[in-house]
């Protein structure tokens, strides 16, 4: 401890003085232990910033439990970078990313002992690269891809996959173009543990040879097309996802009555069973076994929600499996189908989906509540060009307690969940009833707070938000009164030097466009340096909408506005603007 | 073990600064530190706790009779942890996780870290440093290895010192 140099500390206790001067406490009084649980609270960027004050603290910060787990979904991973975190990789269990440029830049983390690896916004990756992803972690035991359609991944990759990870029990990839015998039958021959694979909305998958992987107990197929439905029996399967295919009532009856260890059926939106009015009637005899549909109440257990009542009831082991398989393909579907948004769903909508999505939402699972939070602020949304909200989804997702759900969610320290969360509540604030609601509790602060987020991500969806609540007059004074006018001024600053922040500056040039048409938040808005900030973007962004958005809408606001400092601002502005 | 009926059992705490305090064992066996000893055997007399001060043993007994209260019901309980955090200061919080973390009060431990974590968020190197009175005792070499070592985590945003 000597190596450190520290200020003079008073010991309390020993001397017996009253009260000690802020900046002389003592941190190193504090055991690694409880230093590690203090890292483990803070996300990579603050871990770093105490990282990078003193040797003891860099030493803790390197400590193997603190990376096990790593998400480099929301930073920019290259292999300069992903080099630079090797000597702290060596025992990383888990690693998520984003796109694949990541995915090749993940080999040069040498975190060889990976046992789970999940990528997402994979659509341009390719066989090559999820090879090579497959023969550097040999430990591998479960690999999701999607849920973006990989549609340059073939069954080759499958095949690699299946020979370079023999300790596979989970995979699942989404939007292939075909799986074949071959591929599936190299994963019954090298994977003797795999239990767990979704096909997710592949073009074609050869289900005739799944009967061979003899080890699987879950399997998902939802989505896929091209399937012949030809019967394999599996006889350890428990549950099957069958969601968003053309499977026909006759073949879910037979899966059931040929599968004695079925024990869930799930079948979300499938038009075929949809059609027929006698298809529930007939299924619900099926004794033990589950099935999973819109039209059917199942997930409904004694007017609780199934998954609530399983959090809250004991631990089962064989239940727990179950349900966390189920709680993730129902996410996974319910969010598909409120992208693709199909016809006549209404009534499931209201009736069961809200509810359903803001238990997901309750989820102990990450990767669960994320997607729930992304479906809710997909579903409610009817129409992406005028960006309208349905009011009767919007009021479904109020009545059960959705908002405060949310809101509980914002204010988590993982940021994947802090950005969908934001993004959901920017959308539902559309309605001038949510908007009102996130107001009165407590939800603007909560949204200015994330727009300070150095999380590109969370700073966008938050600044959405703020454009959004900021479009009626009723919370622009709440949106200054949080310091949201300085939150928009720095994220705007901070942004326009990026390549990647368009989506960030858009909002909240828009936010502030907003804000400033405001008699009272104009004035913050110039005080803050906002008018500054505005012309420095306007005159220097690449980004053709983010200065469309930043000049021209705020130009005219400033030249109606009423404030006389801002009106001269605005003239000032629009010479310069003519001048470039 | 105190016997099932009767009064309630009342043990004697006294703080490092010799100050004494009676708690009720019901409440003072959260922390796990105390309950070893009463399972021990060893809680008769007093129990000395020689790494906590007189004013954090009386913030943790009001906690500890505070959450024992509450019946098993964790959104209660998690409320009043935040109602009983939210006008404590950064120094008091610092005391706390460590007498928290003496005593083995897993509960107490997990909602003060949060807290401390809380006022981290966000901060600069230099904020860290100055608020936790931490002299840089890196050689330039290491500097320039450290951010290197974390540049990742930054993508090209700069903190802000001020914060």
């Amino acid at each position: 401890m000597s190596r450190r140099v520290r200020r003079k500390v008073v010991r309390r206790g020993v001397e017996k003085v009253d009260f000690v001067e802020k900046d002389e406490l003592d941190w190193t009084r504090l055991p690694d232990d409880t230093m590690i649980q203090l890292f483990s609270l803070l996300n990579y960027r603050d871990r770093a910033s105490l990282s990078s004050t003193c040797r003891t603290w860099r030493t803790i910060g390197k400590s193997p439990c603190l990376w096990q787990e790593l998400d480099l979904r929301a930073h920019k991973c290259d292999p300069t970078a992903t080099s630079s975190l090797a000597s702290r990789c060596k025992n990383l269990q888990k690693l998520y990313f984003r796109g694949p440029d990541s995915a090749d830049a993940v080999i040069s983390l040498k975190a060889k002992n990976l046992k789970e690896i999940s990528g997402d916004s994979c659509r341009k990756m390719t066989d090559s690269t999820l090879c090579v992803l497959a023969a550097r972690h040999e430990a591998l035991e479960c690999l999701q891809i999607g849920p973006d359609f990989c549609e340059r991944i073939s069954s080759d990759a499958v095949r690699a996959i299946a020979i370079c990870c023999p300790k596979l029990k989970k995979l699942r990839i989404s939007g292939i173009q075909e799986v074949d015998a071959s591929a599936i039958n190299a994963l019954a021959r090298n994977c003797p543990n795999l239990n767990d694979i979704g096909f997710i909305d592949c073009r074609k998958v050869d289900e005739a040879a799944l009967g061979n992987i003899a080890s699987l107990r879950f399997l998902s197929l939802a989505g896929s097309t091209n399937i012949k439905w030809s019967l394999f029996v599996l006889p350890h399967l428990i549950g099957l996802d069958v969601s968003r295919t053309d499977i026909s009532p006759s073949n879910v009856s037979r899966f059931f009555s040929s599968s004695l260890s079925l024990k869930v059926l799930c079948a979300l939106n499938c038009p075929l069973l949809e059609a027929d009015p006698t298809f529930v009637y007939n299924n619900y005899n099926h004794k033990g076994k589950v099935l999973v549909s819109i039209f059917g109440d199942i997930l409904k257990e004694n007017e609780t929600n199934i998954f609530l009542h399983w959090r809250n009831s004991e631990k089962d082991k064989r239940l727990d499996e179950v349900l966390n398989w189920l709680e993730w393909i129902v996410s996974n579907s319910l969010l598909r189908i409120s992208e693709s948004n199909p016809p006549g769903l209404d009534n499931f909508w209201l009736k069961q989906g809200a509810s359903l999505l803001l238990s997901l939402v309750q989820s102990s699972n990450e990767e669960v509540q994320e997607r729930a939070a992304t479906a809710i602020a997909t579903f409610v949304v009817t129409d992406d060009e005028s960006a309208s909200i349905d009011p009767l989804r919007a009021e479904a997702v109020m009545q059960n307690n959705g908002l405060r759900l949310l809101l509980d969610l914002a204010r988590s320290w993982h940021e994947g969940l802090q950005s969908e969360a934001a993004k959901a509540i920017a959308n539902l604030s559309v309605n001038a009833k949510v908007a009102k609601f996130v107001a009165e509790e407590g939800g603007i602060g909560i949204i200015v707070n994330l727009a300070r987020s150095v999380n590109r991500l969370v700073a966008e969806e938050a600044a959405g938000g703020l454009w959004n609540l900021s479009v009626g007059e009723e919370h622009k004074g709440a949106i200054a009164e949080a310091g949201g006018v300085k939150a928009l001024v720095d994220l705007i600053y901070k942004w326009s030097q990026s390549s990647c922040g368009e989506g960030v500056l858009e909002r909240a040039a828009g936010a502030l466009a907003n804000l400033a048409a405001d008699e009272k938040c104009s004035t913050a808005v110039a005080s803050m340096g906002g008018v500054h900030a505005l012309v420095t973007l306007a005159r220097n962004c690449k980004i053709e909408g983010v200065q469309e958005q930043g000049n021209i809408e705020l130009w005219w606001q400033f030249k109606k506005c009423s404030n006389d400092k801002l009106q001269h601002l605005g003239l000032v502005w629009s010479g310069e603007i003519t001048h470039d | 073990m105190a016997a099932e009926t009767g009064t309630p059992t009342t043990l004697t705490l006294k703080s490092n600064d010799d100050e004494l305090f009676s708690v009720a064992e019901s409440a003072a066996i959260l922390s796990v530190t105390i309950r070893n000893m009463v399972e021990d055997g060893c809680a008769g007399g007093v129990i000395p706790l020689d790494n906590v001060d007189g004013k954090t043993l009386a913030s943790v007994i009001t906690y500890m009779n505070g959450i024992s209260a509450i019946p098993a019901d964790e959104e209660k309980k998690k409320s009043y942890r935040d109602k009983f955090l939210s006008d404590k200061d950064f120094e008091t919080l610092a005391d706390m996780v460590l007498a928290a973390n003496y005593l083995n009060m897993s509960c107490l431990m997990d909602a003060v870290s949060a807290k401390i974590a809380q006022v981290m968020e966000k901060k600069s190197v230099g904020w860290v440093r100055r608020k936790f009175g931490i002299e840089n005792d890196y050689t330039p070499e290491e500097e320039a290895a450290v951010k290197e070592e974390h540049k990742w985590t930054f993508e090209g945003v700069e903190t802000d010192d001020d914060n």
